[in-house]
């Protein structure tokens, strides 16, 4: 036997074993989506419903809302500056329009690096799965968990336009102190409404829900313009803006709100209702307690 | 058919490998990969099949169970504003206190308004209003002009009475026992058996003969302020055997309790008397005790005394 046909044998047989594990891995898949869909939660619609998270009511004895804490401000994508959308995308998800749910490539690199580098964890969710993510209680880390969330973001991507998983995302992401969604966010770190924001205050906000409290601007804000020339960087590579508009906006100061909590005429009531109920937890929906005197 | 059996030259792999059936095989399956990276067809087919059993799936998860929480706290809010209602509507239709404060639930407080409470007040007998508010605090505060209502509520087995401005500042405050709530009621508070098993009586026992004849003699002003409603003394089946007078002074306050032989046993009849009042019936009862004497205490003795 040639040894021409020695190597043409081994590639057969690596072909062979390709195709082989192939088909394995692609069974695999199957059997898991049979269990993982088995109890699937259902997705709401519509889609912003998925970050629904109702503020505190505080009703008095007859039934009058008295006070509301809390809730979330729901801004329509259109009302939002367009270097904040930019941004965001170039920053988590640059390929958006593209993928259906799932970016293939980053999600084998990622897989590859998690499954075969010690110590390593690669991220490769999609704006779609990271906002499929709100639909379950925890965020254990589980590779079931993990499919399933893959699947949700598929089920969503196919069941709403890009524009409102787009519109729904940008209102549920944490941008620390307290701030959810970008309307919130730029209020509280710019005094201003989520169409107001120039490029240099989009690229600073876009920094921030890799981790809300590192890149605090409030604590921290030479780590918040470190990062915020990373998303600008990230914007050039892009594609999304020029390398000197990235430039003027990395140099252009960053005028931040004054922080401080306005005083709340309420806030003794507040006060006393939190107080009450810390001094007898209740894990009913509803408090036992009466407002008193109201 | 011939059985597949291994070439056994490179050439004869290639013609096998190059062959019609081959190539078409290839290059489909290279078809449905590229497609699928391209158009990201698997993607969507599955998406699209959860979409379609998506109603057939259950309501788990966060989003979910938040708007079943709310679901039931918007409820029990109703159930509570209604029952609240109820009881605000029952408490303005109420005819006498002690009807307001038999309405009155264990987790629930009721309002009024300062106006229903001054004409329930003054329908209850003064001995047993004056353990309640004083009738000059009470004009006091009318005259101040702050005070608006009156929250009662359920506390640890009493019922507490709470003056309040419009800012619902306290303007004064007090809590009722349960044999003050059965006296606001016209009816007289009654106790089954005999005066000396009611250790506050001890020693102040005497003969209803006597009791009444000692308070026939004194002043009308005196009898009144001793026994405000003797009528529904009267108005109870049976006769007066003996009366006891207590030893504890609240408010001004003491306790009467006349013990009735009725059809159903011996039983306590209580009322309040007007601590001034009951002294001039006991000195009468019991002479030396008008006579001073410094190294006795004075009679009755105050609660908190030592």
């Amino acid at each position: 036997m040639t040894v021409s046909l020695r190597l043409f044998r081994a590639a057969t047989a690596l072909i062979y074993l390709i195709v082989t594990v192939g088909a394995l891995v692609a069974m695999g898949l199957f059997c898991l989506f049979l269990v993982a869909v088995k109890d699937l939660p259902q997705v709401p619609e519509p889609i912003g419903r998925i970050n629904d998270t109702p503020g505190t009511e505080i009703f008095s004895a007859d039934g009058r809302r008295i006070l509301l804490i809390g809730g979330r401000e729901t801004v329509a994508l259109d009302d939002v500056s367009y270097a904040f959308i930019q941004a965001i995308l170039a920053t988590e998800d640059h390929r958006f329009w593209e993928h259906r749910g799932i970016n293939k490539l980053r999600t084998v690199k990622a897989l590859w690096i998690t499954l075969f580098e010690s110590g390593k964890v690669q991220g490769a969710s999609t704006i779609t799965q990271q906002l499929a993510k709100n639909l379950f209680f925890s965020f254990e880390r589980t590779y079931i968990r993990k499919f399933r969330e893959l699947l949700v973001a598929l089920q969503i991507e196919a069941q709403f336009s890009k524009q409102e998983i787009l519109e729904a995302y940008i209102n549920q992401i944490p941008f620390g102190v307290g701030a959810y969604g970008i309307g919130e966010a730029a209020r509280t770190f710019f005094g201003k409404s989520a169409g107001e924001l120039t490029l240099v205050e989009a690229s600073l906000l876009a920094g921030l829900p890799k981790s809300p409290t590192r890149y605090n601007p409030f604590r921290y804000p030479d780590r918040a313009r470190a990062r915020q020339q990373v998303v600008l960087q990230r914007m050039v590579t892009t594609g999304m803006i020029s390398r000197e508009e990235a430039t003027d906006a990395g140099t252009a100061p960053v005028d931040l709100r004054a922080q401080g909590r306005s005083l709340r005429v309420d806030s003794y009531f507040l006060d006393a209702v939190s107080s009450s109920r810390l001094k007898r937890p209740c894990n009913r929906a509803l408090p036992s307690w009466n407002p008193r005197w109201i | 058919m011939p059985a597949w059996s291994e070439p056994q030259d490179l050439k004869t792999w290639m013609v096998r490998g190059l062959s019609f059936r081959g190539t078409v095989l290839f290059l489909a399956v290279l078809a449905i990969l590229i497609s699928e990276v391209r158009f990201s067809w698997v993607e969507v087919l599955v998406g699209r099949y959860l979409v379609v059993t998506n109603i057939h799936r259950p309501e788990s998860g966060s989003v979910w169970e938040q708007g079943r929480l709310k679901q039931v706290a918007t409820q029990t809010l109703e159930q509570m504003a209604t029952r609240q209602l109820t009881a605000q509507r029952e408490a303005r239709e109420a005819t006498s206190l002690a009807q307001l404060i038999e309405g009155l639930s264990a987790s629930q407080g009721t309002m009024i308004s300062a106006v229903q409470f001054r004409t329930l007040y003054s329908q209850i007998p003064e001995a047993v209003a004056r353990t309640l508010f004083s009738p000059i605090l009470m004009l006091r505060i009318s005259a101040e002009k702050s005070w608006d209502r009156v929250y009662m509520e359920r506390e640890n087995g009493q019922v507490g009475i709470y003056l309040l401005d419009r800012s619902n500042n306290v303007l004064s405050y007090t809590t009722l026992t349960d044999q003050q709530l059965r006296s606001t009621g016209t009816e007289p508070p009654v106790l089954t058996g005999v005066l000396d098993e009611q250790p506050e009586f001890a020693g102040r026992i005497y003969p209803a003969d006597r009791f009444f004849m000692a308070l026939d003699t004194l002043s009308p002003e005196t009898q009144r302020g001793v026994l405000s409603q003797p009528g529904t003394l009267l108005a109870v089946e049976g006769t007066p055997v003996r009366v006891g007078i207590s030893d504890e002074v609240n408010a001004d306050m003491i306790r009467i309790g006349v013990e009735m032989d009725t059809p159903q046993g011996r039983q306590i009849l209580l009322a309040m008397g007007q601590e001034w009042a009951v002294w001039q019936v006991r000195m009468l009862l019991e002479p030396r005790l008008s006579k001073p004497s410094s190294s006795k205490k004075r009679w009755p003795i105050r609660r908190g005394e030592p």
